[in-house]
């Protein structure tokens, strides 16, 4: 079984670009170790030659092979814009500049 | 010691479809306008944008592009793919993920035939794998903040990687070309590399020669062109060497090519990679590729580059290296097979017309082409011109030198050739009674040299020659000149 | 004229029987769905939408006016207020996910399953209250503070389409739309006494739901009848060329099969032993078992089944739920929408920008996310993420075996009725465990409804689970109808 330590947890907040305060790091390791003691149960089970199952809807689909997905086809869709004419999208945006989204500078 | 180099390289090639691969999104600029002129942001919508609730759906067209380039390379293609996701933050990437093909890509295990220099034997290049993929948007660095564009996210891409099988710079260009002719032939991609929509990362490790293990491998990252690829590669050898010799260790890390010092530079090292958590998208179902589609789709194959080339050699005879050169784009090939055509139709013999066609093609007008950075299909040159070129010369209507200047000038205002030539009085002199005073004139102005020629010193035709030709300000038609000067040389003696 | 009591209505057909006999027009049902909404206690609703809800009510009115009669045929949801839980995106309204992160969130777009209900004549009265990112199942992880059960305030309504159950519970709309991912429609409407539909994987377009979980996630109807989720059914359903994972395959009819009495004597019920433990209260017990020998009085056949990789279901849903939930949060950074932080806009670092912008989390969201980019992540994907979803499998499995031998599967919705207000808070597990009786529906992909069948020993609501093979929507309809009838009568 995985071992929470408070590193791992600081690398997987990280990983995850959250910003944990100490007193969180101490609680979320202690209650990932608790969570991960409850599911590491699955470990125990044997899974030999078994399918992950991803898809709920793959064996639906796995019946029929000769069946193809839906898909799109290749036609332009032109994008909405907004009353002012600029695109839609820009609406939603924090900060914009010259039809752009602004972050700070990324180095 | 001696080292040899071990190359692989990740091609990424932007498809030519209309729209993007997941959304409608237009996916490039309308014709006529390259994508700097697009406002940013104004090709995106919710779905290319990442906004909460979206989803994906697969662009067909993107699928079937897929499978020609896998078919052009020998692949086998997958009846069932799988698209996951590439996990990590940039501003560029909206959703905080690519979709990609990690594990169970469309196109598997093929091969392109490369060919290094024109003398070089063939060589099969593995191809480990062709997956699709969404394109990034772009972000522009300005002072105090960045702006992102997102018109490119959702872009469809194929990634072609190949097996680690090239050993030289010159190997990995050969490829790139080589594969730039195919994705080109095929026509699933615009292939320009000035625009970014056919790119290269190449992985670079060097060991003893002989050494069976693989070397650290260097990743170079997004090089935008052959020739920098083969110099970023060059310099990547060198380097790993001279690290080696010097005691050193090398490092497996990102760098990335400097192409005004042609130099590569360290960007990242594999500790500072990130963790991507690659998982199946579940949100798109497992492409499934019935073999009814690869069928249709190898019916409609058009020929490939390797196939036109052999062609050019055996019914036109062309040299390899012309076959080659002709057809490292589908344009070019095109053009010459066209203007080949047109020339066919004025009675021109075809084999002598194709490889005067080839020299004009390879030589002054890829002179032309290579200097100004346009294609061919861009330019003013019309087929017609390099068909009229051929002609004229081939007829002798025209001085070799004339015709250059005739294409010079053809090339810059698109004026028809036969006008050039009327305009600047190109035409040679072949008409004897026109030739015949001004031959007799020269030959009586040097006596000496004469009566040294009839002696037996026939070197002596070419000053002859040379004295006509200035004398008639270069327009007499050569052949016909030497021809005329010695029978007149040998009648003036007689006489 | 006397305000309508909202409450009174026990279905759609009711109200448009109503409208028919001019009682009252859908403006003026509206303003009293309007007012019960905006009068309540229950902290329900985090947005109204009362101008929209006005302006098509009174269309409505001229509609019925003109007509004399409701047009059901071609718009079988006429003037019907609705609540929206607030993961549905409404282009132009608010939707915040019961989160800070997108506090002042107006997306440029509406979710497909919206504009199908628009087009059925149905509008909405505001979004639903809801555990923040659907992350809950007590509706008390809300960035806009906790529901309130509606008729027991010290309660909790259960989640996480809290507000959804409580609305309609209360009359503060006659239905909604929730999504359950691991049992956020089925746990809210036992608790609250109304019925809820999962409907099977794909059955349902996702398009515009902000994914929690993309592989577990349906949006289902909340209602005061069966035959309401019904007509709810009949106009969501079906492919949505947005949604690669809907399935294209013919609409199902739920109103025709609530009409439909079930064929009885051919019915076999399965009775799996997992869900009968020693963990339920007797109140539960108590009620499920009526119901079932009420099966059984009617004909049906009680046959024991056994699901035995059920009992890892848990542990499997908080693998497979958190992995794909730390990527599907992934977006949400303050670039193209959502909220900025001072500290965000000012920060000279990219890892400072996105740390500040994503600190708009609540705790149970950050948890969830360092629990799902943990089991994706490099050395541990296999064993945790991979190993959960070759388990999943095995649930699925026990579910096709089941299925051979019975045409339907019946048992509670959770283990108690609705727990006190804080009762489990801080522990994180024990409330992960309170939805060890939905959540193998979700693995599977299965269809599932909920239906009240009577109330515990401490007077609250306790829900009856039906769960059937994939697709068998119709077949729950006309059992959930039958039996809901015969409760009634009784």
């Amino acid at each position: 079984m995985a071992e929470i330590s408070e590193a791992l947890t600081r690398r997987v907040a990280e990983l995850a670009r959250l910003r944990l305060s100490q007193a969180e790091v101490t609680q979320f390791t202690g209650q990932l170790q608790q969570i991960l003691s409850y599911v590491d149960q699955i470990q125990a089970v044997d899974v030999t030659d078994v399918e992950p199952l991803i898809y709920p809807n793959a064996s639906r689909e796995a019946a029929d092979s000769s069946r193809e997905p839906a898909f799109r086809a290749d036609r332009v869709v032109e994008p909405r814009n907004a009353a002012d004419g600029s695109p839609k999208v820009l609406e939603a945006a924090p900060e914009i500049h010259e039809g752009a989204f602004q972050v700070p500078q990324i180095v | 010691m001696n080292f040899e180099a071990v190359i692989g390289l990740e091609v990424h090639a932007q498809l030519a479809t209309d729209s993007k691969i997941f959304c409608g999104c237009p996916a490039r600029p309308p014709a006529g306008r390259s994508v700097a002129e697009i406002p940013p942001n104004a090709n995106t919508c919710p779905i290319c944008t990442g906004h909460p609730g979206t989803l994906p759906v697969l662009n067909e067209k993107v699928v079937d592009y897929a499978i020609l380039a896998g078919i052009a390379t020998r692949c086998s293609i997958r009846g069932k793919s799988v698209f996951a996701r590439k996990n990590y933050f940039y501003p560029d990437l909206p959703k905080g993920y690519q979709i990609s093909q990690y594990d169970e890509p469309i196109c598997e295990k093929g091969w392109l035939e490369i060919q290094a220099l024109p003398t070089s034997p063939d060589k099969r290049i593995g191809i480990n794998r062709i997956h699709m993929e969404e394109d990034a948007g772009k972000n522009v660095h300005a002072h105090g903040y960045s702006l992102v564009n997102l018109n490119r996210a959702g872009v469809p891409l194929i990634e072609i990687v190949s097996e680690p099988e090239l050993s030289s710079a010159a190997e990995a260009g050969a490829y790139l070309r080589s594969l730039h002719a195919v994705v080109t032939y095929l026509g699933i991609s615009d292939g320009n590399m000035q625009e970014g929509n056919f790119r290269c990362d190449a992985n670079v490790s060097v060991r003893p020669a002989g050494q069976k293990e693989f070397g650290t491998r260097v990743e170079i990252k997004n090089v935008n062109s052959f020739r920098f690829v083969e110099k970023a590669i060059d310099y990547e050898i060198q380097r790993q060497i001279g690290v080696i010799e010097g005691g050193g260790k090398i490092v497996q890390e990102t760098r990335t090519f400097d192409s005004n010092k042609n130099v590569t530079i360290s960007m990242r090292s594999k500790e500072e990679a990130e963790d991507y958590r690659y998982f199946p998208d579940p949100d798109l179902i497992p492409v499934r590729v019935t073999e009814a589609r690869v069928n249709r789709l190898r019916s409609e194959l058009p020929e490939l580059p390797d196939a036109v080339k052999r062609r050019f050699m055996t019914e036109l005879g062309l040299s390899a290296e012309d076959a080659a050169a002709l057809t490292s784009t589908r344009d070019l090939a095109l053009f010459f097979e066209e203007a080949l055509q047109a020339l066919s139709e004025t009675g021109i013999d075809r084999a002598k017309g194709a490889k005067a066609l080839a020299n004009w093609l390879t030589g002054e007008v890829g002179r032309l082409l290579n200097e100004s950075g346009v294609e061919i299909r861009n330019s003013r040159l019309t087929v017609v011109h390099l068909a009229d070129l051929v002609r004229v010369t081939l007829e002798g209507a025209v001085s070799s030198t004339g015709a250059k200047q005739a294409l010079s000038e053809a090339w810059s205002t698109g004026e028809s050739i036969p006008a050039v030539v009327a305009r600047l009085g190109l035409k040679q002199v072949s008409d004897l009674g026109e030739l015949e005073p001004a031959v007799e004139k020269v030959i009586a102005a040097f006596p000496g040299q004469a009566a040294e020629f009839r002696a037996g010193k026939e070197k002596l035709l070419g000053f002859f020659v040379g004295q006509v030709m200035k004398a008639t300000g270069g327009k007499a038609n050569p052949a016909l000149l030497q021809e005329l000067v010695a029978k007149k040389l040998k009648q003036m003696g007689d006489s | 004229m006397k305000a309508l009591d909202t409450a009174r209505f026990q279905s759609i057909r009711e109200i448009h029987d109503a409208f028919d006999r001019g009682e009252f027009l859908p403006s003026e049902l509206t303003r009293a769905y309007l007012q019960a909404a905006q009068a309540g206690t229950l902290n329900a609703f985090i947005t109204f939408t009362e101008e929209n809800a006005m302006r098509a009510a009174v269309a409505a009115d001229q509609v019925l006016k003109a007509e004399k009669k409701v047009p059901r045929a071609i718009l079988p949801l006429f003037g019907i207020p609705l609540g929206l839980k607030d993961n549905l995106v409404t282009e132009g309204v608010r939707t915040t996910c019961a989160s800070r992160m997108l506090e002042n969130y107006h997306p440029p777009y509406s979710a497909t399953v919206v504009k199908r209900l628009e087009n059925a004549g149905a509008f909405s009265l505001g979004k639903l209250n809801m555990d923040e990112f659907a992350m809950g199942g007590s509706n008390e992880n809300s960035a806009f503070g906790a529901v309130q059960h509606p008729t027991h305030p010290d309660r909790v309504p259960g989640g996480s389409s809290g507000g959804s159950a409580a609305a309609v519970r209360a009359g503060q709309c006659v239905a909604s739309l929730g999504s359950d991912t691991g049992g956020s429609i089925r746990l809210p409407a036992s608790y609250c006494g109304v019925v809820g539909l999962k409907p099977t994987y794909g059955r349902v377009s996702r398009f515009g739901l902000i994914a929690f979980a993309s592989s577990l996630d349906q949006i289902g109807p909340l209602g005061r009848s069966v035959e309401d989720c019904a007509v709810l059914m009949d106009v969501m359903a079906g492919h949505d060329p947005l949604d690669s994972t809907s399935l294209m395959i013919e609409k199902p009819s739920c109103v025709d099969a609530c009409r439909r009495a079930p064929d009885w004597a051919g019915l076999r019920v399965g009775i799996p032993e997992e869900f009968f433990s020693a963990q339920l209260s007797p109140g539960v017990e108590t009620r499920v078992r009526e119901a079932l020998k009420w099966f059984e009085a009617q004909g049906a056949k009680l046959v024991p089944v056994t699901l035995p990789n059920s009992r890892h279901a848990v542990a499997v849903y908080y693998l497979v739920a958190v992995s794909e939930a730390s990527s599907n949060l992934a977006r949400f950074d303050g670039v193209r929408y959502g909220n900025r932080s001072a500290e965000a806009a000012q920060a000279s670092k990219l890892k400072d920008f996105y740390e500040h912008a994503r600190a708009a989390f609540g705790p149970e969201v950050k948890r969830r996310l360092i629990l799902g980019t943990f089991a994706l992540s490099s050395g541990y994907q296999d064993a945790y993420y991979r190993k959960a979803c070759q388990v999943r499998a095995l649930v699925a499995h026990d579910f096709e075996r089941a299925f051979q031998e019975v045409d339907l599967i019946a048992g509670p919705v959770a283990p108690t009725t609705a727990f006190r207000i804080g009762e489990k808070a801080g522990d994180p597990l024990t409330l992960y465990l309170n939805d060890l009786l939905t959540i193998p529906a979700n693995l599977a992909g299965l269809p599932a409804m909920s239906v009240p069948c009577g109330d515990g020993e401490d007077g609250l609501p306790v829900g009856l689970q039906l769960m059937g093979p994939s697709l068998s929507e119709e077949m729950l309809f006309s059992v959930g109808a039958a039996y809901e009838r015969g409760r009634r009568q009784t």
